[in-house]
């Protein structure tokens, strides 16, 4: 009775274990994310904020719940809002992204913000971001920290040089 | 032939009224006379030596109002200064940022002047108590209000205005910066005064 059970319990953890994988492979493979990065910051400062393209290839619109960092004590979502001029953040549960949609985490809009950081963020730095979506799948990206002011290239004369 | 005239007259009072209207419907027609008349003010900066407007005629000053804990516009703002400062070419020289804090709790001269020096401009910030801080605020028409974040990690954050204030040469206010705008328009106007 006891090795039935037993034997049950490895059954279902492992077949558990294959859906999982199963769905994440799923997820994976229709989920892009792209132009990844995170604002670097002064040692000094304990928040920065992740940004992001999430482009959603599957014909059902999935959900991200959270996203955590190892960098980060806490993670989450927040979107900001242009109220006639008036910038407001404010924290958001999950974000949806249609099907066969897209949605874009920029500055002043949506974007993962990373709290109590564990170490500074400094420019070229790789933040490992896990993101979470409501059916238990998962992705890893790896965001650049960068300066947005990078972006554009540099007419400084003394770069001529 | 009156209805011609009058129709120019009423063609060239309109048109520049109705480009005061942006894409979102935000009006940018503000009489920047009303900002600041007195063209002074005095806070504290980043050494903690006193800072008067009035001292700075003969330069073209970037203000707004900020907090280093900002995570996401504040940042946003000021690379993309940086931007304009290298598209501004030798006049960058005479082009001076100041970041006023309305977060004097957590923003100390030290923390204001380390995270200035991170994005590399021209810039100075500026402290004081909460009454001296808002009534620049207030000068400049400008709001704020702190949020305190139950929810969230965060403790406490700033619902602000983003207008970065373009205060030409004699002091006067003459041009409202937003958000949205590219680096290479920024300099293009600044390049004006």
């Amino acid at each position: 009775m006891k090795f039935k059970s037993l034997l049950c319990a490895i059954i279902a953890i492992t077949a558990s274990f294959f859906m999982t994988y199963g769905h994440a492979d799923d997820l994976s493979k229709n989920i892009l994310i792209s132009n990844a990065w995170v604002q670097a910051m002064p040692p000094s400062q304990t928040t920065t904020a992740a940004y992001m393209s999430i482009t959603n290839n599957l014909s059902k619109e999935v959900v991200l719940v959270s996203a955590s960092s190892d960098i980060a004590g806490v993670t989450e979502i927040h979107q900001m809002s242009n109220m006639n001029g008036m910038m407001k953040m404010t924290m958001i549960p999950n974000l949806h992204i249609p099907a066969q949609g897209k949605a874009e985490l920029s500055p002043g809009g949506f974007h993962i913000m990373l709290i109590n950081l564990k170490k500074p963020v400094n420019k070229g730095d790789i933040v490992p971001i896990t993101l979470h979506f409501q059916d238990g799948s998962v992705i890893v990206v790896d965001a650049q920290a960068k300066s947005e002011q990078e972006e554009e290239p540099s007419s400084m004369p003394g770069m001529k040089m | 032939m009156k209805s011609i005239i009058l129709s120019i007259i009423f063609l060239a009072v309109c048109i520049p009224w109705a480009r005061c209207e942006n894409q979102d419907g935000r009006s940018t027609a503000m009489d920047y006379g009303a900002l600041n008349p007195q063209r002074d003010f005095t806070l504290y900066d980043q050494d903690g030596k006193i800072f008067h407007l009035k001292d700075h005629r003969g330069q073209v000053i970037l203000l707004f109002f900020g907090y280093t804990s900002c995570p996401d516009e504040c940042p946003t703002t000021l690379s993309k200064l940086a931007r304009v400062y290298a598209l501004l070419g030798p006049m960058r020289q005479k082009v001076l940022t100041v970041f006023i804090t309305i977060d004097p709790q957590r923003d100390t001269p030290q923390k204001l002047k380390e995270y200035l020096q991170y994005f590399n401009i021209n810039a100075i910030g500026l402290t004081g108590t909460k009454q001296e801080i808002d009534a620049v605020v207030d000068s400049y028409k400008a709001m704020y209000e702190k949020v305190v974040t139950h929810s969230s990690a965060l403790g406490y954050e700033f619902d602000h205005t983003d207008n970065l204030y373009l205060i030409d040469e004699q002091g006067k206010t003459s041009y409202l910066f937003h958000l949205e705008d590219n680096a290479k328009d920024m300099a293009q106007v600044i390049k004006g005064f």
